[in-house]
């Protein structure tokens, strides 16, 4: 691993340890699961919106929270670890997290999307918007939504395209969760596809299309969507990702299998060993009352082999071959 | 007189005494016997190894053996398969040529610096771990690796076979995941859900004698000299090369035809070994000729199905058709009358789905089971399970004092009891009877099983959703029948008096 990425990776940890300060994350509240008002309609964008909308701002917070959240759990700064237990743990989660974001956010509806996670880019222009592939940068772009002059990392009130590509990501997020916990059997009571459908009708595709009234009204619609998708996903992070059975897995503590010893390549020791044991070779017929030795540096490959058949005896199946010195090891071990 | 020195086969023996008490009683005999032991079983694995790359199937080998996986690279590393190995398609390839798996002796994949020497290795990119690696365009990465596809397929196959024998929900999404990856970027066609192979015999197992002149189904049940051989009936090639070395003929009309006839009638000869098959079935004296006769008519079916065959429906007609197109016009007009007849009992099989919640219907049993013996009437198996059930729901009936059909489910055992003949020690009836019901209602959702294995992809999806209703689509599912099991538990849970 590189110094730079382990740099970028302490620089993160210490920023999530750090509440941000001016607009710290709301608490999340209780919200009953169908309370929803109805889908947002219409809405065409009207020129010169004014900035630093409340609500927005309140949707933005909320976006962050559910993003800290999930990093948290994700934990990558142990990967620094010196640790070699925790930093083993700590790729297995990373891994899990891109094994959800590969096979569940790739194929949302509304799909994810990875912005550039160096915190120097900062300007849209330089963020090279990429397919999304790990879950913790996702949650990076989630989290970088502020104005950049000001440190990208806050919410501000304005819903540019930033904001857009954060709720994109939510919305690929939960409904990521929703498969998985499908997949796992595990019934999830906070959120449900129709409140995922309910949710899509606050995300549009661009930003620019809508006005701010669309915006304020979808912003305080999408807030309680935001709130029950982290309840949802508290929910699968104790029935699947934290889970103590599958936790050993995902972290890699517990290998799913483990094929035994034996591979083809005889170590040097074990070929030394060989050579003395069985010094006079084997012998092998090739023709009527004639036989040909055959020796371990003859058997360590195939191509050695197929050079032992060429020059001894081109007539012989090799297989066969093979069988005759496995019957001559055998009577050697049963003698 | 003669010296010892003179008397080679005592000498021969003194040594070897000698050896044997160096090699049992003192330490360095010992550690010299356990690195020759050590040895042995190295060079044997070595050999093993160079076997299974020369011959992959083996020689003698189980036709039933799975894929053997081991791997070629370092004797002292046992592999372990991680979740982050199973990350995507490319990650697991990553780590099949990290440690260089093999399947029956063939490595899976290389890397794309590796020379494979052998065309059976292609070329793909594939997304490897995302690590912490950052991509400069951020565009998706991929890295090379060749590719055996059909070890590939082998390989995943292996895994899902070993889920099934050690549950692991993580290992069963990921690997889910994987196959779903490798069917869509590699056209691997694997089934998402394992299904377990079919028992095969080795090729050379006779499974039949038949005669060499065929007349019907009727007059050719039994008899015969040609030996029938499992490997004959492996596939549609070795059967008609089976039916060409023999000269095996087929009345047709008023004359004898063979497979170089064009009228020969190869529906009407598989539908008499078909017959002889079932009748085999019915007629075996021990489990060992059933199963082999059960081999012998799914291998049949088989065939008849890799022609566009329907058998057992219309047994014996073949043979009184008159050849030629007009035969193969009838044969269409027959397929199409077969199909639709097919289709429609489909239909009223899932509208007599037989499980309910509330009850044990009996009535409903049969009405289902009745028409499942109409389209499953060449299932050996699927037949056995219908008449076995038959039998227990008479026996079950006749525990009852009124041949009741219909089981109330919920009820108090005292009230299950009442419905007893014996009332003057239910007890001991109860639990025999709730071991009936249970047995019934486990024949029922084997039997429903058999529907969905071979007519599930004709069904559309509501009535699919009906279907998984009844047995769930997994075996921890919350389905009708798991719901009447548990009711029958909470009976068998009654202490008894």
């Amino acid at each position: 691993m590189s110094q730079r990425l382990v740099d970028l990776i302490r620089k993160t940890a210490q920023e999530l340890s750090d509440p941000p300060g001016a607009n710290p994350a709301p608490k999340s509240t209780s919200i009953a699961p169908n309370s929803f008002v109805g889908p947002l309609q219409g809405g065409a964008a009207k020129p010169a919106a004014p900035r630093g909308n409340a609500t927005i701002k309140a949707m933005q917070q909320e976006l962050i929270h559910l993003a800290q959240t999930i990093t948290a759990q994700l934990n990558v700064q142990d990967l620094s670890s010196d640790d070699p237990r925790k930093q083993q743990e700590a790729a297995g989660r990373d891994s899990f997290g891109a094994f959800i974001t590969k096979h569940y956010l790739r194929s949302s509806d509304v799909p994810g999307v990875e912005f550039d996670p160096n915190p120097q880019k900062a300007q849209m222009a330089d963020k090279k918007p990429g397919m999304a592939t790990r879950l913790s940068v996702v949650m990076d772009t989630m989290k970088r939504i502020g104005n950049p002059t000001a440190g990208e990392q806050f919410a501000d009130g304005v819903w540019g395209p930033r904001t857009n590509a954060a709720l994109h990501n939510a919305y690929a997020f939960a409904s990521s969760m929703l498969k998985l916990s499908q997949d796992f059997n595990l019934n999830v009571r906070s959120y449900n596809n129709a409140d995922l459908k309910n949710f899509q009708t606050c995300i549009p595709e661009n930003e620019k299309d809508k006005d701010l009234t669309w915006k304020i009204e979808a912003a305080g619609l999408a807030i309680k969507h935001l709130q029950l998708i982290e309840k949802m996903y508290n929910e699968i992070k104790a029935g699947v990702l934290e889970k103590p059975q599958y936790r050993a897995y995902i972290e890699g503590d517990k290998p799913y299998l483990t094929y035994p010893k034996g591979g083809a390549n005889l170590t040097p020791q074990q070929l030394a060993n060989l050579k003395q044991t069985f010094s006079n070779g084997f012998n092998v017929p090739v023709g009527e009352n004639q036989t040909a030795v055959i020796g371990v540096d003859d058997l360590v490959s195939l191509d050695s082999l197929k050079e032992w058949i060429v020059k001894n005896a081109p007539q012989q199946d090799p297989y066969n071959i093979l069988t005759l010195v496995s019957n001559q090891l055998s009577q050697k071990k049963a003698g | 007189m003669s010296f010892i020195q003179q008397d080679q086969n005592l000498i021969d023996q003194l040594l070897k005494s000698a050896l044997e008490f160096e090699t049992k009683f003192t330490k360095q005999g010992q550690e010299a016997a356990n690195n020759t032991q050590q040895a042995t079983t190295a060079l044997q694995t070595q050999i093993k190894n160079l076997q299974d790359q020369i011959n992959p199937s083996g020689v003698a080998k189980d036709p039933n053996a799975t894929p053997t996986i081991s791997h070629a690279g370092d004797a002292s590393t046992a592999p372990e398969l991680k979740s982050e190995n199973l990350e995507g398609l490319g990650a697991l390839t990553s780590w099949l040529v990290n440690n260089a798996i093999t399947v029956d002796g063939q490595r899976v994949a290389y890397d794309i610096r590796q020379d494979p020497k052998s065309e059976n290795y292609q070329l793909y990119q594939l997304e490897p771990n995302a690590g912490l690696l950052e991509v400069q365009d951020r565009s998706k990465a991929t890295q090379g690796y060749f590719v055996d596809p059909a070890l590939l397929n082998k390989y995943l196959v292996s895994l899902q076979a070993y889920v099934a024998k050690n549950p692991n929900q993580p290992l069963q999404v990921q690997l889910t995941k994987i196959v779903q990856e490798a069917n869509k970027d590699l056209g691997a066609n694997i089934k998402e859900q394992y299904q377990a192979p079919e028992k095969a015999l080795s090729d050379n197992v006779v499974l039949d004698d038949v005669p060499k002149d065929l007349m019907d189904t009727r007059s050719s049940l039994i008899g015969g000299g040609v030996p029938l051989t499992y490997g004959d009936i492996k596939d549609d090639q070795t059967f008609n090369k089976w039916l060409n070395d023999h000269s095996i003929s087929i009345k047709v009309g008023d004359k004898q035809a063979m497979i170089n006839n064009p009228d020969f009638d190869k529906r009407g000869v598989l539908n008499i070994l078909f017959e002889r098959a079932r009748f085999k079935v019915s007629r075996a004296t021990d489990e060992e000729s059933k199963e082999k006769a059960t081999i012998y008519a799914r291998q049949v079916q088989s065939i008849a199905s890799q022609n566009n065959f329907h058998l057992g429906a219309n047994p014996g007609s073949s043979s009184d058709m008159q050849g030629g197109n007009q035969k193969s016009n009838q044969q269409n007009q027959q397929n199409q009358n077969t199909s639709a007849n097919s289709a429609n009992l489909i239909k009223e099989i899932v509208d007599t789905l037989p499980l309910a919640l509330q009850n044990i219907d009996f009535n409903r049993i049969r009405e289902f089971f009745g028409k499942m013996a109409q389209l499953m009437s060449n299932n050996p198996t699927v037949m056995s399970y219908i008449s076995n059930t038959e039998q227990l729901m008479q026996k079950t009936s006749a525990l009852t004092a009124n041949q009741d059909t219909v089981f109330q489910l919920g009820i108090s055992p005292e009230s299950l009891a009442r419905m007893f003949a014996d009332q003057k020690t239910p007890g001991k009836v109860f639990y025999p009877f709730v071991q009936l019901l249970d047995t019934i209602i486990d024949n029922v959702r084997a039997v429903i099983n058999y529907f969905v294995s071979q007519y599930g992809n004709q069904i559309n999806d509501s009535q699919r959703a009906l279907v998984y209703g009844q047995i769930g689509r997994r075996p921890d599912d919350s389905s009708i029948y798991s719901r009447n099991v548990e009711y029958l538990a909470n009976w068998m849970k009654t202490s008894h008096t």
